[in-house]
């Protein structure tokens, strides 16, 4: 009864938010009607293969493929390969075909080093927003906080014109083409423009990924701005350890003022829109965020910047992994402030997804996807995330348990 | 002809001043008689090539349809090289139709028209002729079979037999993803000089070798630039490129002596390029080329470069010779030991197996530099190919493999790190190389040498002895210093 009651509210839900073709998704992080969040990540890159996806037929053939897939309820698309817009940007060139005409190179192999979804006429990541929820999802942006792929140096045009607001190490080592510096102003507003575009195409749900970093890390920040900020607070030079705690707080307040003034962005858009922050390598230390890439999500959750924190990984101790991911999931959830938290059901094992589990467990990929989804419920989780639902990586089997699963 | 009639035959031109900067242009390239100069220039999504005599400013557009032209170097004889082609497929129709649409060289001369080098579903780019005009060079991720990411290998052909002799010249440049860009023979034909990408650490530089032998090759610029657009000076002793080092404003032009390795900045802009009399100076600079007169005092001197190498013997530091299935070693706070820059280090093992061949990863060795760190260094055997892992304390990872398995049977591994470089060497062959992805990697630590363990693997398969020091050891080549190689 109650799980026929939770799908009559879900339809309704569904119908109220299909009704003028977007998915209405209250800024408020507890919705009136709370239904179990199924968000699937979605990169459409990795259906290169099977759909044509420079076409708006194939961005639709993506859609619904990944819509039968895990019983969805949001479908989250990524907005650049690399630091290469998948749609016409004022901001910020394409040009992937050019390899290696630059020194920007993706991925090489038949089809992947060949196309270029910013190239048409059309904005095929707005087209996708629109048929995302156009077939009655939330539709989103996957917001990789940098470049992400940065092994394939899919490098920014706009961060290879300027190398001058490059990253820089301790030793005077930059980055030129690959990840810039926030403490620059010029960054911060060339960042905040791509971001109006991508506002543009009209989603509902913006997700930061701190996983996708482009090998960017608070280390990194030893910029003449950021070194020159610390002389003046401090009267002495910045530490040679990138993980002084006053090191770090410098570099989050250049990092937050940037997630806060998305946030702004997407409030004046007066469009209802949620934020969500995704925290890789989470522990009961809760140090390695901080540490790598200077975000406090405890603060950002607690000031109502962000709207929910996803969990997109966690550093279990292998040993009592069930009670492990449980302790990490009830303490995210005891911080969680006024945000709502998503938990990971992850097939990607670049961090510990369900292929982790399953070695340290010996239990199969469906049995520990169906653990994870009842832990992510019974730890107060509003809803899981699927990183990421590429063409059939997670098994029938595993499907099959997803989409059973609700609350 | 030979080659030092056909250098002794280009009559240069030089201008009485600096010629007026081209608009809408990039990518400039003196001929060789400094008359006329190559040049890209873009219109919307297509990049036209053209070729501007010098004097009148009148153009011949060598291509001007749709598509990309450019990258384009002269060859002696007057022959322009270039990158051409135009993609009008998606990438997926591209691949059910098997299209022909790709990037692909060609060559032109005045009145000769186009000749297609190389065509098809490629992506050739950034090719250069040998001073003699027999062989070309150039790039492509042509040949990247293992699908590794974004690796760009070197090819070259004779010029007269472009598909039946084709060949890459960077087979060992199979770590990570480590790439070659823009290779440029040097005048006399002895040398190579390209762009390099040192790993997953995202850096350029330009590193040199001897023509035929270019897995065996030596820094030009130094770790804190980011370098790469390499182009030789007529007389073969500098070369210029486009860097960025720590303060400059932005992309600049460089221009280095090779024989001392002195360096000057000639200014921002990209895509240098040295007029034949190295009087003139042309580069992109905000959408233009512009053309920048040069004297003498402009062109670096220094004294001729020293050994790379530190040429003190090697000092033991830890030794163990005991097989045993599986122990743990520790060559705590030994003296004199900081892997700090400057200093070079080396771990050499011999292992003995009998049977079947390694199957998956399978570490062989471990070493951190103590109890806290993460892993030091692994010898690792991928299905037999040893691997060898540095990593410093930020874990990240340079690996050096060789570039196939071994057979069963007993070998020595030597890993040897430089302050720049680390080389792998099997029973005692010529090192091959990896360079750094950072000049100052810190793997120095302030503790030394820590502990260590030697995995416990089959019956069959042993570790006979690890060695532990610092200078170069005994028994491995020392490869060639950039003094062999240019002075």
């Amino acid at each position: 009864m109650m799980r026929h009651e939770c799908t009559l509210l879900c339809a309704l839900a569904l119908a109220l938010a299909t009704a003028d073709g977007r998915a209405a998704s209250p800024r408020c992080p507890h919705e009136a009607t709370p239904r179990f969040e199924k968000i699937a990540l979605i990169d459409s890159y990795d259906f290169v293969r099977y759909f044509d996806c420079e076409t708006k037929t194939g961005t639709v053939q993506v859609v619904e493929n990944v819509a039968g897939q895990v019983g969805a309820t949001h479908l989250l698309w990524r907005h650049q390969t690399g630091g290469i817009p998948r749609y016409p940007s004022a901001e910020e060139s394409s040009v992937i075909h050019r390899m290696p005409f630059e020194k920007r190179v993706v991925e090489v192999n038949n089809i992947h080093g060949w196309s270029d979804l910013a190239k048409g006429e059309t904005n095929l990541l707005a087209y996708a927003i629109e048929q995302i929820a156009a077939h009655g999802f939330v539709a989103g942006i996957h917001h990789t906080w940098e470049e992400n792929h940065f092994q394939s140096r899919t490098c920014s045009q706009w961060n290879l014109d300027h190398p001058e607001y490059s990253t820089r190490s301790l030793h005077g080592i930059a980055r030129p083409g690959y990840t810039s510096s926030l403490a620059y102003e010029e960054v911060l507003a060339h960042k905040l423009r791509r971001f109006d575009e991508v506002l543009s195409t009209g989603p509902s749900m913006i997700y930061i990924d701190m996983w996708r970093q482009g090998g960017w890390y608070a280390r990194l920040e030893y910029v003449k701005p950021m070194c020159d900020r610390w002389r003046s607070r401090y009267g002495c030079e910045p530490p040679e350890d990138a993980s002084d705690e006053r090191w770090l707080a410098l570099v989050a307040e250049c990092n937050h003022r940037y997630i806060r003034a998305m946030r702004a962005r997407m409030d004046a858009t007066g469009r209802p829109m949620q934020l969500v922050l995704g925290i890789p390598y989470c522990d009961l230390e809760d140090k390695e965020l901080w540490r790598r890439y200077a975000v406090d999500w405890k603060a950002l959750a607690a000031d109502g910047t962000v709207d929910a924190i996803s969990v997109m990984s966690v550093r279990p101790d292998e040993k009592r992994i069930w009670d492990s991911t449980r302790e990490i999931y009830e303490y995210v959830y005891r911080n969680r402030g006024r945000a709502k938290v998503y938990f990971p059901v992850s097939q990607y094992n670049f961090t510990f997804g369900i292929p982790s589990y399953c070695k340290a467990t010996g239990l199969k990929g469906e049995e520990v996807a169906a653990r994870l989804l009842d832990l992510a419920a019974s730890c107060g989780g509003a809803g899981v995330t699927f990183e990421c639902v590429d063409m059939y990586n997670y098994t029938d089997a595993m499907r099959e348990v997803i989409r059973r699963f609700h609350r | 002809m030979k080659l030092e009639a056909m250098v002794a035959s280009v009559v240069t031109i030089s201008f009485a001043a600096a010629p007026d900067p081209i608009e809408n242009a990039s990518a400039g390239v003196f001929s060789p008689d400094g008359r006329y100069l190559a040049f890209e220039r873009q219109d919307g999504w297509d990049r036209h090539l053209g070729v501007m005599d010098l004097e009148s400013r009148k153009v011949e557009w060598v291509e001007n349809g749709p598509g990309l032209a450019g990258l384009a170097s002269w060859g002696s004889d007057g022959s322009l090289v270039y990158t051409a082609g135009n993609v009008t497929n998606t990438a997926f129709a591209g691949e059910r139709l098997k299209s022909e649409d790709g990037f692909g060289i060609r060559i032109w001369r005045r009145g000769k028209g186009v000749r297609e080098f190389t065509k098809g579903r490629r992506r050739d780019a950034t090719p250069s002729f040998s001073p003699d005009m027999k062989t070309l060079y150039w790039v492509s991720p042509e040949g990247n079979t293992q699908h590794r990411l974004a690796q760009i290998y070197m090819w070259s052909a004779p010029v007269d037999a472009p598909e039946r002799r084709r060949r890459i010249l960077t087979q060992q440049m199979h770590y990570i993803d480590a790439s070659a860009n823009q290779p440029q023979v040097s005048p006399d034909g002895r040398l190579l000089a390209w762009a390099h990408l040192d790993s997953i650490r995202d850096r350029w530089g330009i590193r040199a070798a001897a023509i035929g032998d270019p897995n065996h090759n030596v820094p030009i610029t130094e770790p804190e630039a980011s370098a790469f657009e390499p182009r030789w000076s007529a007389d073969g002793r500098y070369l210029v490129y486009t860097a960025f080092k720590d303060g400059d404003p932005t992309w600049c032009c460089y221009i280095q002596e090779l024989s001392s390795g002195a360096t000057r900045n000639l200014g921002p802009g990209r895509e240098p390029c040295l007029s034949p009399d190295m009087r003139t100076l042309v580069r992109t600079l905000d959408g233009r080329l512009v053309f920048t007169p040069l004297c003498a005092n402009d062109l670096p001197h220094g004294p001729k470069v020293g050994a790379d190498h530190p040429s003190h013997e090697a000092e033991k530091v830890f030794f163990s010779e005991r097989p045993v299935a599986r122990r743990h070693f520790s060559a705590k706070a030994t003296s004199g030991f900081v892997l700090g820059a400057g200093r070079t280090f080396f771990v050499r093992t011999r292992i003995r197996w009998t049977g079947k061949p390694f199957s998956g990863d399978a570490t062989v060795i471990s070493a951190k530099y103590d109890e806290c760190s993460q892993v030091a260094f692994r010898l690792v055997m991928q299905d037999s190919v040893p691997n060898f892992w540095w990593l410093n304390r930020d874990r990240q990872a340079v690996r050096v493999p060789m570039p196939g398995p071994l057979e069963p049977g007993e070998h020595e591994i030597t890993a040897v790190r430089t302050a720049t470089v680390v080389y792998l060497s099997v029973d005692g062959s010529e090192p091959i190389l990896q360079q750094m992805r950072e000049g100052h990697l810190p793997l120095d630590h302030p503790r030394g040498m820590g502990t260590g363990s030697i995995f416990e693997r089959d019956d069959d398969k042993r570790v006979l002895s690890i060695e532990v020091g610092t200078g170069w050891p005994v028994n491995v080549p020392k490869p060639a210093t950039r003094r062999d190689l240019l002075s």
